[in-house]
């Protein structure tokens, strides 16, 4: 009875924040509505407890997969909602370039995420929780990322090297999208596996 | 039948999980084990773990954001009487 | 005061479909999907300006600033976005009666979570975003570069969790 309750106000939370942020954004401080997404983002990551550093180590440690099946349907829910959004023409998606950089980067983050225990939406969830051990985080993620935009001057040439890959464009919208549903569902069915096991 | 004690405050997962775990292997089937954390995801992860393993426990709310889960290895019925 | 035992917080999958909704909704309004460390970036170049250094003039802002021209400004958006998530944690955790500050068991802990930022940092912006930037945004909006950065967190986190065992747990 308790748990419908704390649904419910989540849900309530989430589409008074939707509401409220679109209004703002059609008023003269539209910037403000990024602020009210933000209460409803961290509101929802607090409440379910969503972490994506553990739905990675739960996985690899423990074979338990119940929060990296939620972070599928993250995706799967937000891959509907951006193919609607850029279909009904507006607003161009976060596509760059894919190559060697991707792969060390997404190394080196993976690593920084179990050292640190919490990734970027982690940290700042943690810091409102009132971890002080997240404090440090912060600051070595704010001191890597402005390092790694400096030596972007570098590995910026390497990205030009290598493709940006816009799925669509490479086999049209249908295809891309639902080759992209198949294979997030195909994953969801694996890891479901791998925890009966 | 013996009771345990597992003080978890100040790790972050899956640190907790790690403990529980290794600390579950010391106990006799019927013992008593209580955890404390602060770590809310460790709660939930704990909760499901046992579950998973068909443990009997209980989650008590002992201050804000301080929680206890009191298990029972072993897969009979845990009627407890706090 | 005893814990329902399915009622703490909500189930994993509602938050997710929550957050989906959220951000869909986010990348309507803004026209860029959710995103935190870039807003970092930009924090860290402008202390950098106490060095005597230019960070508009580097690659990373100066590509930013043209790619973004007219919109949103990234680095206010990204703050006020990044805020206002920090806010509504405390917020919930706050009604809920979660709050409370919470201090590491261990010194070296601190250590870890110093250089996990770091790796952290510097791997978002040699992927091109964080896990919610590249792995979810990127995903969503069908750069493949979303899927490889998701598959390869794997050997990361891996690597991780041996560091992690050896020297932290």
């Amino acid at each position: 009875m308790k748990k419908n309750r704390d649904i419910l106000e989540s849900i309530i939370w989430a589409f008074f924040i939707v509401l409220l942020a679109v209004i703002l954004s059609r008023m003269e401080f539209g910037l403000l509505s990024v602020l009210v997404f933000g209460l409803g983002l961290g509101y929802i990551l607090q409440r379910s407890r969503f972490c994506i550093a553990s739905a990675y180590s739960d996985l690899v440690l423990f074979k338990e997969g119940k929060l990296f099946r939620a972070l599928i349907i993250f995706i799967l829910i937000s891959t509907l909602g951006f193919t609607l959004v850029e279909l009904s023409g507006d607003g161009q998606g976060f596509v760059v370039a894919v190559g060697g950089h991707t792969i060390l980067g997404a190394i080196l983050f993976g690593c920084g995420m179990v050292l640190a225990g919490g990734c970027a939406a982690g940290t700042l969830m943690r810091l409102g929780e009132g971890y002080i051990l997240f404090i440090p985080v912060l600051v070595g993620l704010i001191g890597g990322s402005t390092l790694g935009a400096y030596h972007y001057n570098y590995w910026g040439t390497a990205q030009s090297f290598s493709k940006t890959v816009f799925l669509p464009d490479a086999m049209g919208w249908p295809l891309a999208v639902g080759m992209q549903i198949c294979f997030l569902i195909f994953f969801w069915l694996v890891v479901r596996h791998l925890e009966n096991k | 039948m013996a009771d345990y004690y597992l003080d978890l405050t100040g790790f972050v997962c899956p640190v907790p999980l790690i403990r529980t775990k290794e600390k579950i292997k010391e106990l006799a089937f019927g013992d008593i084990l209580s955890i404390k954390t602060e770590h809310p995801r460790a709660v939930r992860n704990i909760m499901d773990w046992a579950c998973h393993e068909g443990y009997s426990f209980d989650v008590d709310d002992e201050e804000n954001g301080v929680w206890r889960i009191t298990l029972r290895k072993g897969q009979e019925e845990y009627n407890e009487s706090q | 005061m005893k814990v329902n035992k399915s009622s703490f917080g909500i189930p994993y999958w509602v938050g997710a479909v929550l957050l989906g909704l959220l951000n869909t909704a986010l990348f309507y309004v803004s026209s860029k999907p959710w995103g935190i460390t870039t807003a970092m970036s930009f924090w860290g170049g402008e202390a950098t300006k106490f060095f005597g250094t230019s960070p508009e003039n580097w690659r990373f802002f100066a590509e930013l600033q043209l790619a973004q021209a007219g919109g949103f400004q990234p680095l206010m958006a990204g703050t006020l976005l990044n805020a206002g998530l920090i806010l509504g944690v405390f917020f919930a955790a706050f009604i809920h009666n979660e709050f409370r500050f919470r201090w590491p068991r261990h010194g070296k802990q601190y250590l870890a979570a110093l250089i996990g930022g770091l790796l952290m940092g510097y791997g978002a912006r040699l992927a091109g975003g964080c896990s919610v930037g590249a792995l979810v945004g990127g995903t969503a909006s069908l750069s493949l570069h979303g899927w490889i950065f998701g598959i390869f967190l794997f050997p990361g986190v891996w690597l991780g969790l041996k560091l992690a065992q050896k020297y932290l747990y």
